[in-house]
């Protein structure tokens, strides 16, 4: 059974990331009025527990430009196609004063191309160039949750991702991939987390997406990103 | 000063100003008021009515349910999607079940009892039932379906679990399992049922540890390492898995959306992750809400 393993573009990925990551602080005192215990469990413990603010930070319209670096995360049909990489998008939506977000997405990535080869039973085995690339759009719903003076954003993004493919001279079919259309298109939908810090008009953050197709010829992706906009 | 603290204090600081300045006029004191029973301000994530009963010892409260909504989980109870109930029975009890499973050819009850209620320690069981019908199971690709449509599985999870809270801010689990699976039919020994380690007899150790960033989020890190597993598709010789194959590795995160509302996030990684969605890494999402 073949079990393909992260390829160090993932990693690359993670450390975007996590270079610029959550650094939380937390263990502050808590106010006045924070969880009275409930039972023994909730009891008073060495340390109170921390707190924030009740309301985020980001109610409103707020416009985003993302940057990042996006990996595949599995092999499709034994090719390691690579059609996000380097990434630069758009996300905007509205923000409920109770949390809740409503927004839209797009994003281009330039991809890049990957060495493979193909080892058919009846004939030579052959070396050829894969050139990936992709854009996607969708609409996704949120919520922000105020961690400190940070905010917290989950999303679950719903959108079409098309990928443009060229195998150099050789034929689709040859590599098992004749029955994919160019660009390929496809319905993805995307979990994600950033972690956002609000400062008067300008928003700036960092998070990850991961792009999950539905449309199995196209490759799944954890995208590492950074964000930087302003609340309107 | 530490600059963690300087941060803390700079937000602190950032948010009495921005409080101060949205803050309404004072309305003149009223003397014969009394003082009004205020309702209880919301806990913590770690009071009986928030704590995750996910990896941990913890149960719902007597008369509480809990329904949830999520996508491609791994693991007992909710893997593949969930569209769950429970409700905390009363004395430690809980009972649950997810009904997205039926879609796809999967049925899973559950019931967990929260035994040892400490300040420091719990301690709790959960007892599991899966069976899972091949031929119904659609969602697998073409292949992988051919290879479980003459297959039924039994899986009977049982669990002890103990949960540490040591300070408001950090928890530490360990989870001992045992999950006696049995394999009805005829197919491969490699399927999707046994690679995703559902139907395989397996005894694991689950190490845990809960970061409660704020009051309303707390970050989740835990580890599956198993310590046998065997695929009971051969009763004359049955199939030994080896570690590397079987252990896997989560991190999530997990807040307080709104009063009784829960989101949670969390990344998998493992071969049993890759057996189940094609891709080693992959998402988990899940929304649940409590009454």
């Amino acid at each position: 059974m073949p079990r393909p393993r992260p390829t160090r573009s993932l990693w690359l990925g993670f450390v975007f990331a996590g270079v610029f990551g959550i650094r939380t602080a937390h263990a502050e005192p808590a106010p006045a009025g924070t969880s009275p215990a409930v039972t023994a469990r909730a009891a008073p413990l060495p340390a109170a527990p921390p707190a924030e603010s009740s309301t985020p930070a980001l109610a409103g319209l707020t416009m985003l430009v993302t940057g990042g670096y996006g990996a595949s995360t599995h092999e499709v049909r034994g090719m390691g196609l690579a059609p996000y990489g380097a990434m630069f998008g758009l996300d905007a939506g509205f923000t409920f004063p109770f949390g809740l977000r409503l927004g839209a997405y797009g994003g281009f990535s330039l991809g890049r191309t990957t060495d493979e080869r193909r080892d058919p039973i009846v004939r030579r085995a052959f070396d050829f160039k894969a050139d990936t690339s992709s854009v996607n759009a969708g609409l996704a719903v949120g919520w922000d949750v105020p961690v400190y003076c940070l905010v917290l954003r989950y999303g679950l993004g719903l959108g079409v991702t098309s990928m443009k493919w060229d195998f150099g001279g050789v034929d689709a079919d040859d590599v098992r991939y004749g029955d994919a259309k160019n660009p390929n298109v496809g319905f993805h939908f995307v979990p994600s987390a950033e972690l956002l810090w609000p400062h008067g008009r300008f928003i700036g953050g960092v998070g990850f997406d991961y792009l999950v197709h539905v449309n199995g010829t196209i490759p799944s992706a954890f995208v590492g990103k950074a964000l930087v906009g302003v609340k309107l | 000063m530490s600059a963690r603290r300087l941060a803390s204090l700079g937000c602190a600081l950032s948010t009495l100003w921005a409080a101060q300045a949205q803050a309404e006029p004072v309305a003149p004191a009223t003397p014969a008021a009394p003082p009004a029973a205020t309702p209880a301000p919301a806990g913590d994530l770690q009071s009986p009515e928030q704590a995750s009963t996910r990896n941990s010892a913890y149960t719902l409260p007597r008369g509480m349910w809990a329904f949830n909504v999520g996508g491609l989980g791994i693991g007992s109870g909710d893997a593949v999607a969930t569209l769950g109930a429970a409700y905390g029975i009363g004395a430690g009890l809980q009972a649950e079940v997810n009904v997205a499973h039926m879609s796809v050819g999967l049925f899973n009850i559950a019931t967990a009892w929260q035994f040892v209620d400490t300040r420091y320690f719990d301690l709790g069981a959960k007892v599991g039932f899966w069976y899972g019908h091949g031929a119904w199971y659609w969602i697998a690709e073409e292949y992988a379906k051919d290879l479980v449509a003459k297959l039924d599985v039994i899986s009977i999870p049982v669990e002890l679990v103990a949960s540490a809270p040591l300070t408001r801010w950090f928890q530490l689990d360990l989870t001992v399992v045992y999950a006696y699976g049995e394999i009805f039919g005829v197919g491969s020994e490699s399927n999707i049922f046994t690679d995703a380690q559902i139907g395989v007899r397996q005894f694991a150790l689950r190490p845990g540890a809960r970061l409660f960033v704020t009051n309303r989020t707390a970050l989740e890190l835990s580890t599956k390492l198993p310590v046998s597993t065997v695929i009971p598709f051969d009763k004359v010789d049955d199939v030994s898995v080896p570690f590397k194959h079987t252990w896997s590795f989560e991190a999530g995160l997990r807040s307080r959306l709104a009063p009784g509302l829960f989101g949670s996030l969390r990344l998998h990684y493992g071969s049993n992750v890759d057996a189940m969605y094609g891709a080693r890494l992959y998402p988990a999402f899940e929304l649940e809400y409590r009454l």
